[in-house]
C-alpha cells in the first residue's frame, strides 16, 4: 500500500487515541491491516522488483509524494505523537526496501538469511494477497477517506 | 472474523468518531476490512456446521455480553454504539442463509455483496485465533482508554 495511506492511518490513530503506549503499537499493527486489503501492485508477490518494471508504478510514486505532502499539510501543528505514529505505521515497508535494494537488486544472497529478510518474506509479503493495478482505485478512495477523517478530527 | 471482534470494532468506531453520518457507514465497511485480515475460521468446503456451531454459539454469546456491557458503559451514546456494533457484525447474518454454499464451497446463487464478502475472506485458518486474540486486546485497550 502507498506510503500516504500507511502514514495517514498512523496519524489518524494518534489523533483519535492520544495515549503513546497504545498509539505506537497500534500504528505499527495498522501497517499489516492495511496491507491485507486489496491495494496497488502487481500479482506474483515479487514486491518492488516486479512493480518497478511498470510505468504506472512511477505515476503512483508521484501521486504518493503529492499525497504525503497533503498529509503533512493537514497534520501541521499536531503533537509529536502524530508524526511518530505516521512514521511507525510506515516502518515495515523499510524492510521491503532493504529486501529489494540490499538483497534482490544487488544479488546479495548472503543477506537473504537475515532475520528482516525472512520475516518480510514469510509474513509481510504473504499478507499482500491482492496486489493489482486496478486496486489503485481502492488506494485513492482510502486516501480520500483517511485525509477527510484527519481533517475532521483535527 | 469473530462476531466479538466485529462488535468491538463497531463500538470503537462509534466512540472515536461520535458522528453518526461518518461512524455508521464506516462501521459497515469495517466488517469487510476486518475480514480481509487473516483470521480464525474454517475454509469453505471444509466447514461442517454441526461441528462448528458450538464455537459460533460461544462467539455470539460473548459478543452479546460485551455489547450489553458497552451499552451500559457508554449509555450517553447508546444508539450510536448500538447501531455501529450491529452494522459492524451484521453482514455475517447472510452466512446463515448461504450455509449450504459454505459447506459445499459452491458460489452459485450468491448475491453480489456476498460474493465480495466470500472473496475478501482469503485466509481463514485455525491459527488465526492468535490474530483474533491480538485484535480483541487492541480493541479492548482502545475502549478502556476512551472510557
Amino acid at each position: 500500500m502507498t506510503a500516504t495511506n500507511h502514514a495517514a492511518a498512523g496519524a489518524l490513530i494518534a489523533l483519535t487515541i492520544k495515549e503513546p503506549g497504545l498509539v505506537l503499537p497500534l500504528a505499527f499493527i495498522s501497517h499489516f491491516v492495511m496491507d491485507a486489503l486489496p491495494h496497488f501492485g502487481y500479482p506474483g508477490n515479487k514486491g518492488y522488483g516486479e512493480a518497478l518494471k511498470h510505468k504506472l508504478t512511477y505515476s503512483v510514486i508521484l501521486l504518493d509524494i503529492i499525497g504525503l505532502t497533503i498529509l503533512i499539510w493537514f497534520v501541521a501543528g499536531a503533537n509529536w505523537l502524530t508524526y511518530a505514529a505516521g512514521i511507525t505505521a510506515l516502518l515495515p515497508d523499510f524492510a521491503g526496501l532493504y529486501n529489494y535494494f540490499g538483497i534482490e537488486r544487488n544479488k546479495n544472497h548472503g543477506r537473504s538469511n537475515s532475520l528482516i529478510a525472512k520475516l518480510h518474506k514469510k509474513y509481510h509479503r504473504r499478507l499482500e494477497w491482492c496486489e493489482r493495478p486496478w486496486s489503485l482505485f481502492i488506494e485513492v478512495l482510502l486516501a480520500t477517506l483517511l485525509l477527510f477523517l484527519i481533517h475532521y478530527i483535527k | 472474523m469473530t462476531a466479538t471482534n466485529h462488535t468491538l470494532t463497531g463500538a470503537v468506531i462509534a466512540l472515536t468518531l461520535k458522528n453518526p453520518a461518518l461512524a455508521v457507514p464506516l462501521a459497515f465497511v469495517s466488517h469487510f476490512v476486518l475480514d480481509a485480515i487473516p483470521h480464525f475460521g474454517v475454509p469453505p468446503g471444509q466447514l461442517v456446521l454441526k461441528k462448528y456451531y458450538k464455537i459460533v454459539a460461544a462467539d455470539l454469546t460473548t459478543a452479546a455480553l460485551l455489547a450489553g456491557i458497552l451499552l451500559i458503559m457508554f449509555n450517553n451514546h447508546f444508539w450510536l454504539v448500538f447501531g455501529c456494533m450491529a452494522l459492524s457484525a451484521g453482514p455475517d447474518i447472510v452466512w446463515w442463509f448461504y450455509r449450504k454454499n459454505l459447506e459445499k464451497d459452491n458460489k452459485t446463487g450468491l448475491d453480489l455483496l456476498t460474493r465480495f464478502h466470500w472473496w475478501i475472506q482469503w485466509k481463514e485458518f485455525s491459527k488465526g485465533i492468535y490474530i483474533e486474540v491480538a485484535w480483541f486486546i487492541a480493541m479492548g485497550a482502545i475502549i478502556l482508554n476512551l472510557r
